[in-house]
């Protein structure tokens, strides 16, 4: 498995091809495109749907990234750890996402809870397809284990590569999850479109998914708190799956809207 | 509204390119290949609310929908580059600035926080990530003692154990592991262990 897909060449300049990125930007397009996609055919206002696209995506990597920057400072005690060191936490990016996209829709005078319901479903499908980079780049990986389908990382640049032993495809799993989460919300026609219940009945699913898929992973970064048995994203998961369930049981989303 | 989202996104085409070719220079590289791509976003959310302006005005949305996609032809090149020389970049900066030096400025004190396990070499704990080469039929290797134990008793004497290029102040560096042993980050002869780090 090699992070780096291609090397590039112009002229005298040579600049590797990393899969990670590419399938990154996939994930992004695909989604947003689909979002779009999906706002045109309820109707809604295309330019202001592209442009709470933009703010979501700009909202979604600040928030991955500051997220990141936070665990790096708490983890190591270091306000500059987070700046000096490059990542994203995934968890961070509904945070932030979800923030740009409740503000710059009420701006843009969009239906928040209308526009999240019909495109819910570029959220999982984007999500499947930049773990496939996290696959190809070796990241996220999985735990020691030497079943049919382990893989096993060679290239010293990636991080799956130290120790290079066999272990589990953790981020297939979890896009294969997300693949099938997204055909449920794309094939299913919604019954009750504009309250946002199919988004959070979304993130309660995936609260549930990450929970399975953590059980798999083996990067050093497992097991924070609670004496190293809780991560931080199970931590974030069971209060997704908690707030979530909670929520679906209130009367506001339970209740039909706009069909 | 809208030439301004053609504007914006050729800015963010040219800081794309500029950051592509300049990624070698530490600060600079990263700020031009991690600011193309927001650059572009803000050439998206522009050209969207100009395209939305135009429709409820009943203007011609073709500036609109222009900026648009020069804006979104820019967004798509520009995160790549900013995830493959803005990393690169990153990596160059991280060198040239040590987090170690830094420590105490924690909310849970000098200590950092007492709930959480140490991770990479830098703290300690288990390496993350290193540029160094690892024989293609490595089997598990295990991890190496901590690159960076606990600095020298005042009043020791080991003039050949601190490294130039070792990280932290006063830091004292461990022996190099055994010939057959891939070298673990911010080892002695390894790269620094602040590359970039993978996504969770």
């Amino acid at each position: 498995m090699d992070p780096v897909l291609t090397v590039l060449h112009f002229g005298a300049v040579e600049r590797p091809l990393g899969g990670y990125g590419l399938m990154l930007s996939l994930a992004i397009f695909v989604a947003g495109a689909s979002t779009a996609r999906a706002g045109h055919r309820a109707g809604l206002d295309v330019g202001a749907v592209i442009a709470t696209i933009g703010f979501t995506a700009a909202g979604s990597l600040a928030g991955a990234t500051g997220l990141f920057a936070l665990v790096e400072w708490v983890r190591t005690g270091d306000p500059l750890a987070g700046v000096t060191q490059t990542g994203l936490v995934f968890l961070g990016a509904p945070i932030g996402g979800g923030l740009a996209l409740y503000y710059s829709a009420r701006a843009l005078e969009l239906p928040v809870g209308r526009l999240l319901d019909v495109a819910i479903a570029a959220v999982p499908l984007g999500h499947a397809i930049g773990r496939i980079g996290c696959f190809l780049g070796g990241c996220c990986y999985g735990r020691h284990w030497e079943g049919p389908v382990a893989v096993r990382y060679t290239d010293p640049m990636a991080p799956a590569a130290w120790p290079s032993i066999l272990r589990h495809p953790t981020p297939l799993y979890e896009s294969a999850l997300l693949l099938l989460v997204a055909s449920y919300f794309l094939l299913l026609p919604p019954k009750r479109v504009g309250s946002g219940r199919r988004a959070i009945l979304y993130f309660t699913i995936y609260g549930f998914v990450r929970l399975v898929t953590e059980h798999f992973r083996g990067d050093s970064v497992r097991g924070l708190f609670l004496g190293g048995h809780v991560s931080t994203s199970e931590l974030l998961s069971a209060l997704m799956i908690v707030g979530g369930l909670v929520a679906l049981r209130a009367p506001r989303f339970r209740a039909p809207a706009s069909s | 509204m809208a030439w301004g989202s053609v504007a914006v996104g050729a800015l963010s085409f040219i800081m794309m390119v500029a950051g592509f070719f300049l990624s070698w220079v530490p600060v600079l590289g990263s700020l031009l290949s991690f600011g193309a791509p927001v650059v572009s976003l803000a050439g998206i959310v522009m050209g969207g609310v100009a395209m939305s302006r135009a429709k409820q005005s009943g203007e011609e949305s073709g500036a609109a929908i222009g900026g648009l996609i020069v804006s979104i032809i820019a967004f798509f090149p520009a995160l790549l580059v900013a995830l493959t020389c803005g990393m690169c970049n990153a990596c160059l900066t991280a060198g040239t600035m040590d987090p170690s030096l830094h420590r105490g400025r924690s909310p849970f004190g000098a200590g950092g926080n007492p709930f959480l396990v140490p991770r990479t070499a830098h703290d300690g704990g288990q390496p993350s990530l290193d540029m160094g080469t690892l024989p293609k039929d490595a089997g598990p290797v295990g991890y190496p003692p901590p690159a960076f134990p606990p600095p020298p008793v005042p009043g020791s004497q080991d003039p050949g154990a601190q490294q130039p290029g070792a990280q932290g102040a006063g830091v004292q560096a461990a022996p190099g592991p055994a010939p057959d042993v891939p070298s673990p980050p911010g080892s002695p002869g390894s790269a620094p262990a602040t590359g970039p780090a993978p996504p969770r």
